[in-house]
C-alpha cells in the first residue's frame, strides 16, 4: 500500500518511509510515528487523533485525559 | 448580490436516459465574507451545484441569478462576465496548466480582459504573491515545480481574473498532507484579506469543519442541510447524511463518555488543545 495518510498507515505492520528516492527509514508504525524529525522532513503530519496524543504527553495534560486519548486511538 | 438559486432542477440526458442531478433547489450566497463548505456523497449533486454558479451548466427549470444576470441565458456576453466574476477551481486544477512559463500561464486568463498589457502583469504577479509563489520561480516551467506548487500556480490563475466569488472543488485532494494544511492556510489567508466568499467542496470533514462557516449537504441531488457547523454535527438527522463528524468532535465526544469532561463544540487541534491544557492547570 503506498500513501501518505498516515491514519491509513497505521493499519500497517511494517512501514518504509521514503524522500527524494532514497529510503529515510523503515519500522513498525509505532517507531515511525514518534520519529517527528523525520515525518516533519517527509512532508507527513500524524492524525489528529494521535497528534493530540502525543501533545497531551508532551504538555503533560492529566493521566485520566491522555490515557483517555489514547483509547480513542485505539478504537479508531 | 451574490448568487441566488431559485427551484433549480437540472438532469443530466443521455440517448435514452435521465439523472435528476439537481432537485429543487434554493439557497442565497453572498459576495462577500462567507466561506461555505459543501458536502455530500460522490454522485450528490456537489460539483453539478457549483457548475450552475457560473453558467457552465444551466438549469432546467428554475432560475440562477448571479450578481443579478439572470440563468439560463443564451446571451454569450453575458456568461463571460459571469465566469469572470465567479472563479472556479476545478478538481486536479494543474492538469491544464500548458504555458512556457509560470508567469505566462497565470496571464492567460485576464488577457481575454480589455486590460493593458502591463497591467495584465502586474495582477498575474500579485495572484501569485497570494498563493505564495516565489518570484523567481515566474520564469521558470509550471511542469519543473511540485505538485503542491503546481496547484497554487493553477488557482493564481483564476484568482487572476479577479473574481468575486471564488469556487473551489476538492482543493486538496492528492496534495501530502502538509501541502492541504498550507493551501487551506493560504485560501484562508487569502479570504481573510479579501473578504471574498469562498465555496469550498471536499470530503474532509476536518478540514470544513475547521474552516467553513457555513455548511451545505447535498443527497441524492436535495440540499438537505444548510446552515452553521454547531447546527449540523448536533442536528439529529446528521447520521441519516451518512458524514463522518470531524476528527475534533469525535475526540470531543469520546472524552466526554469516558472522563465526564464537559462536551465543547471543536474543530481545530489548537482549540482542543486549549481546552484541555485549562483542565490541566486548573
Amino acid at each position: 500500500m503506498i500513501t501518505h495518510d498516515l491514519r491509513l498507515a497505521s493499519y500497517a505492520d511494517h512501514m518504509l518511509v521514503m524522500k527524494d528516492g532514497m529510503l529515510m527509514k523503515e519500522g513498525n508504525p509505532e517507531v515511525i510515528f514518534q520519529d517527528e524529525a523525520l515525518l516533519a522532513s517527509t512532508q507527513l503530519l500524524l492524525p489528529f487523533e494521535l497528534d493530540i496524543y502525543e501533545k497531551s504527553k508532551k504538555l503533560k495534560f492529566k493521566n485520566d485525559i491522555v490515557e483517555a486519548l489514547w483509547e480513542f486511538n485505539l478504537k479508531t | 448580490m451574490g448568487i441566488q438559486f431559485k427551484d433549480v432542477t437540472f438532469r443530466y440526458k443521455g440517448f435514452k436516459t435521465e439523472y435528476l442531478a439537481l432537485d429543487k433547489i434554493n439557497m442565497e450566497i453572498a459576495s462577500k465574507g462567507e466561506i461555505i463548505g459543501i458536502c455530500g456523497h460522490t454522485g450528490s449533486g456537489k460539483s453539478t451545484l457549483v457548475q450552475h454558479m457560473n453558467g457552465l451548466l444551466q438549469a432546467d427549470s428554475g432560475t440562477v441569478s448571479v450578481f443579478d444576470i439572470i440563468l439560463p441565458s443564451k446571451k454569450k456576453v453575458k456568461l463571460n462576465t459571469l465566469r469572470r466574476r465567479v472563479g472556479l477551481v476545478f478538481q486536479f486544477p494543474e492538469y491544464q496548466l500548458f504555458e512556457e512559463t509560470i508567469l505566462k500561464d497565470v496571464m492567460f486568463g485576464p488577457k481575454n480582459l480589455k486590460i493593458k498589457q502591463e497591467d495584465i502583469e502586474k495582477i498575474a504577479k500579485s495572484s501569485l504573491k497570494a498563493v505564495g509563489i516565489n518570484p523567481t520561480l515566474y520564469d521558470q516551467s509550471p511542469f519543473r515545480i511540485s505538485g503542491g506548487q503546481m496547484r497554487r500556480v493553477a488557482i493564481a490563475g483564476v484568482l487572476a481574473m479577479q473574481p468575486d466569488i471564488l469556487v473551489l472543488d476538492e482543493p486538496t485532494r492528492g496534495l501530502d498532507p502538509v501541502g492541504q494544511k498550507e493551501l487551506m492556510k493560504m485560501l484562508y489567508q487569502i479570504h481573510v484579506e479579501t473578504n471574498m466568499t469562498m465555496l469550498i467542496i471536499s470530503h474532509d470533514m476536518d478540514l470544513l469543519g475547521e474552516y467553513a462557516t457555513r455548511m451545505v449537504v447535498m443527497k441524492e441531488g436535495k440540499k438537505v442541510f444548510d446552515g452553521s457547523k454547531d447546527d449540523l454535527f448536533l442536528n439529529p438527522e446528521f447520521e441519516d447524511m451518512n458524514l463522518d463528524y470531524p476528527t475534533s468532535i469525535k475526540v470531543m465526544k469520546h472524552l466526554h463518555e469516558k472522563i465526564s469532561l464537559p462536551f465543547k463544540m471543536l474543530y481545530s487541534m489548537d482549540e482542543v488543545v486549549h481546552y484541555l491544557e485549562d483542565f490541566t492547570h486548573e
